[in-house]
């Protein structure tokens, strides 16, 4: 097969986003890691719920499905489950993860289930056109709360380090080699990986903008030391730390970078055990069969 | 003497874990084993232990299809079962038939005697414990006074029994033999036979299976090939996945446990998507979560098949009771309008068969198929001819057996998956090579699917409105074409497809007495109160369509206008399948005849007001069994 390049990635509809989105960002490291990669396109899919962030995969060449708000990760189950030989991507958004899709993380998660998971993380529900979601920051305008956010943030790294993903990372927009190398690493890693992307949002979030993390970000690997991957309570820890962003944005820096990343069995490692004890029957017949009185 | 006709029907009821279920399950499995048909009904106590039990066995010498009006034979395991069926006992006066009262004299002592009842006191609890030395052997004592007391046949029932211990060692079987031999010993001794039911000679047995509904379900899904199933829990749906988890993995599927319904539906059309049969089984509330992603597959045509177990609704009303009234939500719910279809069954035989041809009809038609089914059906057991599949070297797959709605066969459908090489024209692509998905002018509305792994059909879906090539476009031009690509596949089943799910009709006149239509096990209670109907002197037409949704208007307009009224006997409020039939054909004078007390209808019910309605002329309207009664009256 000849060299793929990203345009092999790359399908012939063209972004809708704003101009600066940080979404074109992602698509752009998303191409670059699987051409990396060399992925085979037929076998990579695609998979989103509703948002901004979730239009993604329409932009991608291969098996792409653009599914309902909040449950891009149960449709991702259902493909990488009953075909492990593909290469399942979710791609979603703060408010179709954490807030409508939030009920499906922990399950996803302590499954252990191979699939990739890429949030753009900006903050704000764009689509609808300015309102606040769960990651939103102290006292951001929205449409529904024009006074300013009262309503408290998740911490996305702390949930899925909690819930059981076995990579947690997280990468900002405007670093596009970063970007990548993250995102490759979560689509090699097996098992559940979750890379959250701080993508911002020109439009709705004027906080966090390009201008903004040119000098608020900080990379936790190389910068902060954090590099015993394996650790789970260091991993804690450093997510503690980016919630320390949120309570002061302007003394504190933001993280990217590689929280935790550990090999453990994968849902698909435990069904094969299964599989293996329980054996094979080609005869339908003689399933039904056993529904006849026993013979004596 | 073989050939005498023969038909009872036993009661068992007690408290459960008393055995009271399994005493059901020995007889059905007696009757299958001595060559006689059965149909089990179960109750169990809506408590997780203890509460009242109960299994209504009906034996016959032909096949049947409902437990009759009420039981021939009680055998109350203690003084509640009594109290619980007493005003069955007391309507015996009224009845031409003796009932037989069977009980527990440990437990219980009748204050009066009621006419035409004949009573048989066996101290039950006291041989169990002071003889046996072991409460658990109860059931198996009662077995044996049964057999002793009615003949029921003394080796199918020890066959039985042995099939069901042997696993446990000898010395179990040989302590069940000992109990059952207790309850005849203690017949012979105690009693005098002062009842005409008598089991007749054992028959050559048939070749036959027993089934529950919601096994029959699982075990029919496994014939049509399904790979996927996602489960969420929830009364009475979840046995259909009890059932076909060990089956699914030895045939190379997977079930996998989601954690919602909304979920289950997301997986089971993801695994569709990725080219696997998928299927998934929930009950009333299930199928209202999942609401929004039917809709998901209706637009971006994924096969999928939804099962859905009915109960009492709505919210979470009776979990543990039938009802008919998931048909609006089946044929409508989901917002916007997108083509599916709905199969429902009348017996647990139906289940198997209609699985099958709910996965043909999902995997031709790239739908959301339906099979409905109810709580009664779901635990209730029936003795019926053993299906035959036939797996051919090719891998084509053909099912065979008595298919009750008059098929000779069902071949197992496979969607239509893209093959670039028979695409030599490129019908399928566009000039740039982009793999038309959503092509919108085939005859048929059908289209190829595209499936993972091949370069030649990659393309993205959408639940938005879409091009060909599936971008999103919202353009009158395209929506119009894309809605009537949907909607002609529905014409094509209409077309194609339709007919074999109506075949289940009879016509006795063409100017009948009365017509009855009816669906799910209301059907199988209907076609009981028909034949009576007939031995009356009236014509009667029968129809009892398994497809509800779409509707072929003809087939139900030309069926109604051969007689002078039509009844709709369903366990519903409004009388949904009726208000659906005057909604889309031109028939507008129909008799909705509903109940909705949570349990099914008994034939005489449905007998009773269709003489009521030829007596007074009623030609429409919507009746319950108090218009006829005057009062609610419990069936079970």
């Amino acid at each position: 097969m000849a060299v793929l390049t990203t345009k092999d990635y790359r399908s012939e509809v063209e972004p809708t986003w704003c101009p600066g989105c940080g979404d074109f960002g992602v698509l752009n490291a998303t191409a670059r890691a699987l051409a990396e990669l060399q992925k085979d396109p037929a076998k990579v899919v695609g998979i989103s719920g509703i948002g901004c962030s979730s239009r993604l995969p329409l932009f991608l060449k291969g098996y792409n499905a653009h599914t309902l708000h909040g449950r891009a990760i149960t449709f991702a189950i259902g493909v990488k489950v009953s075909r492990p030989d593909l290469d399942v991507i979710v791609f979603t958004g703060d408010g179709d993860m954490f807030s409508i899709g939030s009920g499906h993380n922990p399950h996803v998660a302590r499954r252990n289930i191979d699939l990739t998971i890429i949030m753009m993380d900006n903050k704000v529900y764009g689509l609808t056109k300015n309102q606040v979601s769960p990651t939103s920051r102290d006292g951001q305008p929205g449409s529904l709360n024009p006074y300013g956010n009262i309503d408290g943030h998740v911490n996305p790294i702390m949930y899925m380090l909690t819930f059981g993903a076995t990579y947690v990372a997280q990468t900002y927009a405007g670093n596009l080699k970063h970007m990548t190398k993250i995102i490759k690493e979560a689509i090699e890693h097996k098992g559940l990986s979750f890379v959250n992307v701080i993508s911002p949002c020109p439009t709705f979030n004027k906080f966090d903008s390009y201008k903004y993390y040119k000098d608020h970000l900080i990379d936790i690997n190389e910068d902060l030391g954090h590099t015993e991957l394996d650790n789970f309570n260091k991993a804690m820890e450093m997510a503690i730390h980016w919630d320390d962003n949120y309570r002061d944005p302007q003394n504190t820096k933001a993280h990217i970078g590689v929280y935790y990343k550990v090999q453990k069995p994968t849902y698909h490692d435990r069904v094969e055990e299964v599989k293996a004890r329980v054996g094979r029957e080609e005869s339908i017949q003689k399933l039904i069969d056993v529904c006849k009185p026993k013979a004596i | 003497m073989a050939n005498e006709k023969f038909d009872l029907v036993i009661k068992v009821g007690g408290e459960g874990g008393e055995g009271v279920i399994t005493a059901g399950d020995f007889l059905t499995e007696t009757a299958a084993r001595a060559g006689y048909w059965a149909v089990n009904y179960k109750s169990y106590p809506a408590e997780i232990k203890g509460g009242y039990a109960q299994s209504t066995v009906r034996i016959s010498s032909d096949r049947v299809f409902s437990t009759g009006d009420s039981f021939d034979i009680l055998c109350a395991f203690n003084g509640e079962a009594v109290e619980k069926n007493m005003v069955f006992l007391k309507r015996a006066k009224d009845e031409s038939k003796l009932k037989v009262l069977v009980y527990d004299s440990t437990d219980y002592e009748p204050a009066e005697e009621l006419e035409n009842v004949i009573y048989y006191p066996v101290p039950l609890s006291e041989l169990a414990k002071d003889v046996m030395k072991a409460y658990i052997t109860k059931n198996i004592i009662a077995l044996g006074v049964l057999s002793e007391l009615f003949g029921v046949p003394e080796q199918s029932i020890k066959d039985a029994i042995k099939a069901k211990f042997s696993r446990k060692g000898e010395k179990i079987v040989e302590m069940n033999y000992k109990a059952f031999d207790l309850g005849r010993q203690y017949v012979r001794e105690n009693l005098q036979k002062k009842d005409p039911y008598k089991f007749p000679e054992p028959r050559t047995p048939e070749d036959v299976v027993i089934m529950e509904g919601n096994q029959a379900v699982a075990k029919g899904s496994i014939a049509a090939g399904v790979e996927f199933y996602a489960a969420y829990p929830i009364t009475p749906a979840t046995a259909v996945g009890n059932h076909i988890v060990m089956d699914l993995i030895k045939r190379g599927g997977w079930l996998y446990q989601a954690e919602d319904e909304i979920a289950s539906l997301g997986m089971a059309l993801g695994a569709s998507f990725a080219g696997k049969k998928s299927m998934t089984a929930t009950s009333g509330p299930g199928i209202s979560l999942m609401s929004e992603f039917i809709g998901y597959a209706g637009i971006t045509e994924l096969p999928i098949v939804i099962v859905d177990v009915q109960r009492g609704g709505p919210s979470t009303g009776m979990p543990t009771k039938h009802e008919q009234s998931d048909l609006f939500i089946c044929a409508f719910g989901g917002h916007g309008d997108f083509p599916r279809a709905i199969l429902a069954a009348t017996t647990v035989e139906d289940n198997f068969y209609l699985a099958v041809e709910a996965f043909n009809l999902a995997e031709k038609y790239q739908i959301p198929v339906f099979l409905m089914t109810d709580g009664a059906l779901a635990i209730r057991s029936e003795v019926f001819p053993t299906p035959k599949i036939e797996q051919r070297e090719d891998g084509k797959v053909v099912v065979r057996g008595h298919i009750p709605y008059g098929v000779d066969e069902i071949g197992v459908v496979n969607r239509w998956v893209y093959n670039a090489e028979e695409d030599k024209e490129g019908e399928f692509r566009s000039p740039s090579g982009r793999f038309l998905r959503y092509k919108t002018d085939t005859p048929t509305g059908i289209t190829p699917m595209g499936i993972p792994g091949d370069p030649n059909a990659m393309h993205a879906i959408t639940g938005l409105e879409r091009t060909e090539n599936s971008d999103p476009r919202f353009t009158p031009e395209i929506r119009v074409k894309q809605m009537n690509k949907r909607f002609r596949k529905l014409q094509t089943l209409l077309r194609e497809d339709a007919d074999r799910y109506y075949k289940d009709m009879r016509i006795d006149s063409d100017n009948a007495d009365v017509a009855i239509i009816s669906w799910g096990l209301t059907a199988s209670i209907a076609r009981e109160a028909a034949q009576r109907l007939r031995e009356q002197g009236y014509t009667v037409n029968e129809f009892y369509p398994r497809l509800l949704w779409p509707v072929k208007a003809e087939v139900f307009e030309e069926f109604a206008s051969k007689a002078k009224r039509v009844i709709i006997p369903e366990t519903n409020y409004y009388g949904q399948f009726a208000f659906i039939l005057r909604a889309t054909t031109n028939l507008k004078d129909l008799i909705s005849y509903v109940a909705y007390r949570g349990e099914a209808f008994i034939p005489k019910e449905i007998e009773d007001f269709a003489k009521m309605a030829i007596e007074k002329d009623i030609k429409k309207g919507w009746f319950t069994p108090s218009d006829v009664y005057g009062t609610v009256v419990g069936a079970i």
